[in-house]
């Protein structure tokens, strides 16, 4: 397993630079200069001459690049053009905000999209399955941001029952953190939970024709059991699959659902750094996402050891 | 099966269907299996030999099938057909069965062991250690060699052979008084196809377990069935011991049976085959259902023969039996 997950790293390497060399020549192709914006109106050619060198911009782009990824490697992501605070820090303060995010979502996405998915697949063809797909297909349908507003409109302005927006660290006050940040997380966890309860629903509905599900049935199990340990056990791996590719989504949707609670997390950050050319912000960013996307398939191939015997002995 | 004693398993006038499908999957079977005995139930593709055995598992999907009538009596209980529950108290324990298909049988996630204490342990409680003792010891009597270390594999790890052995030892954990095997060595390589059918007679008559054995190679019938029942389109359409149906076929259906196989001593000759298909579900022929592919086929054919005796335990259920009437008839 630990030779597996080893040659797995040694393999995130290379993608890791690659995605890197990538961000770097991404940002050239951004219309708009930063130092015109620094060097303000006069736009005086010493000042820019001197901006320039100061931030290597006169550099040719190879060395502007090892530069930059030396500094990666150190953690140095250089320092924001527009707050002079350094990325890394800024990353840190963001990145925990959105990973809460993330999370809470996920666990509203699992702990909707699994059991409802299992549960139309048994169910096959009833009501319960209709219901649950209706209820799905409205979940891929309905846009975040729409139904972001609409809870808020609800649950926040008429019913006074949850804060509109806002962010709460959870070490200051943990159930505030949580409550503040379960409305952004089920706008975000249910789009992932239709996903999730489509997948699931076809992965169980595989499993429970299978010859082992007869023979767990033949033994005289109950039902429940058959379901939940022998079909839904086989059913899990593509399940896992799904839940870490759908990370990407998370990222994605999370800067979307920031926006529309005013979060101050990555997906805000990001917004920001885009639309002020903040070049250095932007590459911290997408490293850092490539990376945790990386990650999460590392975390799904070593679920694979843990669900899948097969693969042990390779 | 002796006169006296109460037979082990009786079905009495099994009859069932699709629910979307007026005309019976199974239509009116009636079986018994004594004690030690090894009954055959024989028939091609779509007969309804496999469904049979599924239904006194209690294993047909309640949502798709609908019994209509029918009775099981199993050990001096009698439980109706349809009674799903009842029956599924019996599987596992009582009743156990195995399947076709030895490779995708067991669950590729969890260990052999684990897969038996199981079964154990849902009939009969107890810890752990004590069910993985019974796995342990059903094991080593089917025959599986370093059977200790055997509990700790995964499926995956096992030939078909071994894995085939394995299930046999989990159906047979809890003792079961019948085995019901489903095509039990089609799947397995020849040599180790007589491997496993001696298993299950050797366990039989240590035992005296009653085995079920349901297969279309008549090979296998000759080789190990006390009795043999012949399936057509979901009737029963012969029953007898091994020898009369051997020695003395009388339905036409069994005769097609007989002389498609092929054989290795005598003139060569292009080998017979049973023309035509198995009736659809909802394209049976009124009457005798073999009668679109009889070569004897009368008019009389459009009535339902009945199941009648022709000599001792050999029954046939045509309208031209005995043969020699029929040859002479026609």
């Amino acid at each position: 397993m630990l030779a597996f997950i080893g040659r797995r790293l040694l393999v995130a390497i290379p993608t890791i630079l690659l995605i890197s060399v990538f961000v770097f020549l991404l940002q050239q192709l951004l219309p708009g200069d930063p130092i015109l914006a620094m060097a303000g109106e006069e736009r005086d050619p010493a000042t820019i001459e001197f901006l320039r060198e100061k931030y290597g911009l006169n550099d040719p782009l190879p060395v502007q690049y090892f530069k930059w990824i030396g500094g990666v490697i150190q953690g140095d992501l250089g320092i924001s053009l527009r707050t002079n605070q350094p990325v890394s820090e800024l990353l840190l303060q963001k990145l925990p905000v959105t990973i809460q995010l993330a999370v809470m979502a996920l666990i509203f996405a699992v702990v909707i999209g699994v059991p409802a998915g299992i549960l139309s697949a048994v169910k096959k063809g009833t009501v319960v399955d209709y219901a649950a797909n209706v209820v799905a297909l409205s979940g891929l349908s309905i846009p975040n941001f729409w139904l972001g507003i609409m809870l808020i409109l609800l649950v926040s302005v008429k019913w006074g029952l949850l804060p509109a927006s806002g962010y709460t660290p959870p070490g200051e006050d943990l159930v505030r953190s949580i409550t503040t940040m379960l409305m952004p997380a089920f706008v975000l966890g249910t789009a992932l939970a239709a996903t999730l309860m489509r997948h699931t629903r076809s992965a169980m509905l595989g499993v429970l024709k299978s010859d082992y599900v007869r023979t767990a049935r033949a033994k005289g199990l109950y039902e429940r059991r058959v379901i939940l340990r022998h079909a839904f056990r086989n059913a899990l791996v593509p399940i896992v699959t799904l839940t870490a590719l759908l990370f990407g989504e998370l990222v994605a949707g999370a800067v979307l659902t920031e926006q529309i609670f005013t979060i101050p997390g990555f997906g805000k950050l990001v917004v920001d750094a885009v639309f002020n050319r903040d070049y250095a912000v932007v590459q911290g960013i997408v490293l850092c996402t490539a990376v945790g996307f990386i990650v999460m398939n590392l975390l799904a191939d070593a679920a694979y050891f843990a669900l899948n015997p097969r693969l042990r002995k390779s | 099966m002796t006169e006296t004693a109460p037979p082990l398993l009786e079905i009495e006038g099994l009859t069932f269907g699709f629910r979307n499908q007026s005309a019976n999957l199974v239509d009116g079977v009636s079986l018994t299996l004594g004690r030690n005995e090894t009954l055959c139930i024989v028939g091609e593709s779509g007969c309804g030999k496999s469904v049979t055995a599924l239904s006194l598992m209690g294993l047909l999907p309640p949502d798709a099938v609908r019994i209509d009538s029918g009775t099981v009596t199993f050990e001096g209980e009698t439980i109706d057909a349809g009674d799903f529950a009842r029956l599924s108290r019996l599987r596992g324990d009582r009743m156990a069965m195995i399947f076709q298909e030895p490779m995708t049988s067991l669950n590729p996630a969890f260990r052999i062991g684990n897969q038996i204490t199981e079964a154990v342990r849902h009939h009969r409680g107890g810890t752990e250690a004590e069910a993985r003792e019974r796995a342990l010891e059903a094991l080593e009597k089917v025959g599986i060699p370093a059977a200790r270390q055997r509990l700790d594999e995964y499926p995956h790890q096992l030939s078909g052979g071994m894995r085939q052995r394995v299930m046999i030892a989990m159906a047979l954990v809890n003792d079961p008084s019948v085995l019901i095997a489903d095509e039990p060595t089609t799947a397995l390589d020849v040599t180790v196809q007589a491997q496993i059918l001696d298993l299950i007679a050797d366990l039989q008559t240590r035992s005296g377990m009653g085995a079920i054995l349901i297969t279309h190679d008549l090979g296998v019938v000759a080789q190990v069935a006390t009795r043999v029942a012949v399936m057509y389109a979901g009737r029963i359409v012969e029953i007898g011991t091994a020898q009369e149906i051997f020695e003395d076929p009388q339905h036409p259906y069994t005769i097609g049976l007989m002389s498609s196989v092929p054989r290795l001593t005598g003139p060569r000759q292009r080998l017979s085959t049973v023309p035509g298909l198995v009736p659809t579900p909802d394209g049976m022929p009124e009457g005798c259902r073999f009668s679109t592919r009889c070569p004897f086929a009368r008019p009389t054919c459009r009535e339902v023969p009945k199941l009648a005796p022709v000599a001792g335990e050999h029954h046939v259920a045509c309208h031209y039996a005995p043969l020699e009437t029929r040859l002479e008839a026609g």
